[in-house]
């Protein structure tokens, strides 16, 4: 028992930590960490590799959000008209072209039409019709 | 053993060997550390997970003792350190804190002189507590804690020394 006003002294006393442990703690300790280190060790192997996948894609999905923000404002406002080159696009023997000073379908359009003051000469009503006709209706309708 | 805990056919069987070889050791040093017994439950469990998942980086620069108790005494203090609450307006310290938590500990077994002495020794700074309990409940030796604690052993003398004047001035009511 200590007096007062005694100097007490850390030698004097137990140097016991004066606790103690539920009955059989360190052998549940022991089974609890063995149960638990065989659940938790797969699951961090995913999570490896979802902490370096994460990364990879959000940047990915970033990219695309950017490149959906510029391209489709772009696209819309600055629609890109299409020239066609017709003449390109078709294969013309220069042989086998035959030129009117009307074409057929204005020539009919006028006769048919009498308000038009187009005016169509014997000439060009000849040379219409003659390039509409072969040899052989030719020479049959001469005889 | 380190051997066997990093081949991958050995380490659950290797590792169960260590679990059973120093849990009694790092309970008791993490128990002198946050006082209640299930708070050191979840730690000392945390620690032997967290041994099982970075063994394979473990780069025995030191000894596996060494690593264990320091992987330990860092998982305590940052437990402690999130331990600091607000009660309206109150801010309860740590000391405040191990106190209460040491007045409610049911696995307390020493007698009137002994709970003085776990009061006047919750009284201590943290890591001069710590120097305390690993010296005069462990009798560690002071070049084991300085490569626990990573300090010099001069450093550690002089700490123990301040904290053993301070607890006896306590206990003698001189403070």
């Amino acid at each position: 028992m200590v007096k007062k006003n005694e100097h007490i002294y850390l030698d004097q006393l137990s140097r016991e930590f004066p606790s103690h442990v539920p009955d059989g703690y360190f052998d549940d300790l022991t089974s609890m960490v063995m149960a638990r280190i065989g659940t938790e060790s797969e699951p961090r192997k995913e999570m490896m590799f979802l902490r370096y996948l994460r990364p990879a894609m959000g940047l990915a999905a970033s990219f695309l959000i950017i490149m959906a923000l510029i391209y489709i404002p772009v696209k819309v406002l600055f629609p890109v008209k299409k020239s066609i080159d017709q003449s390109a696009s078709l294969t013309i023997d220069e042989e086998l072209l035959i030129s009117y000073p009307l074409a057929e379908h204005s020539l009919f359009e006028t006769l048919e039409n009498p308000d038009t003051d187009d005016l169509i000469d014997d000439d060009q009503l000849e040379t219409v019709l003659l390039a509409s006709v072969d040899e052989y209706e030719l020479i049959d309708l001469n005889n | 053993m380190i051997g066997k805990l990093k081949d991958p056919s050995q380490k659950r069987m290797a590792f169960q060997e260590l679990v059973i070889l120093y849990r009694e050791k790092l309970y008791w040093h993490i128990r002198k550390i946050v006082i209640d017994h299930d708070d050191t439950d979840d730690i000392l469990q945390n620690v032997l997970v967290k041994v099982w998942n970075n063994i394979d980086a473990f780069r025995e620069e030191s000894s596996l003792y060494t690593w264990l108790f320091r992987i330990a005494t860092n998982e305590s203090l940052t437990f402690l350190s999130k331990k600091k609450r607000r009660s309206g307006f109150f801010v309860t310290s740590q000391e405040e804190y191990l106190i209460g938590k040491f007045e409610a500990d049911e696995y307390f077994d020493g007698d009137e002189i002994q709970k003085k002495l776990m009061e006047a020794v919750l009284k201590l700074p943290t890591k001069q507590r710590l120097v305390f309990n690993m010296k005069y409940f462990d009798k560690m030796k002071f070049t084991e804690m300085a490569e626990i604690l990573q300090l010099t052993t001069g450093a550690l003398k002089a700490s123990y020394h301040h904290a053993c004047k301070k607890i006896e001035d306590e206990l003698s009511g001189k403070d």
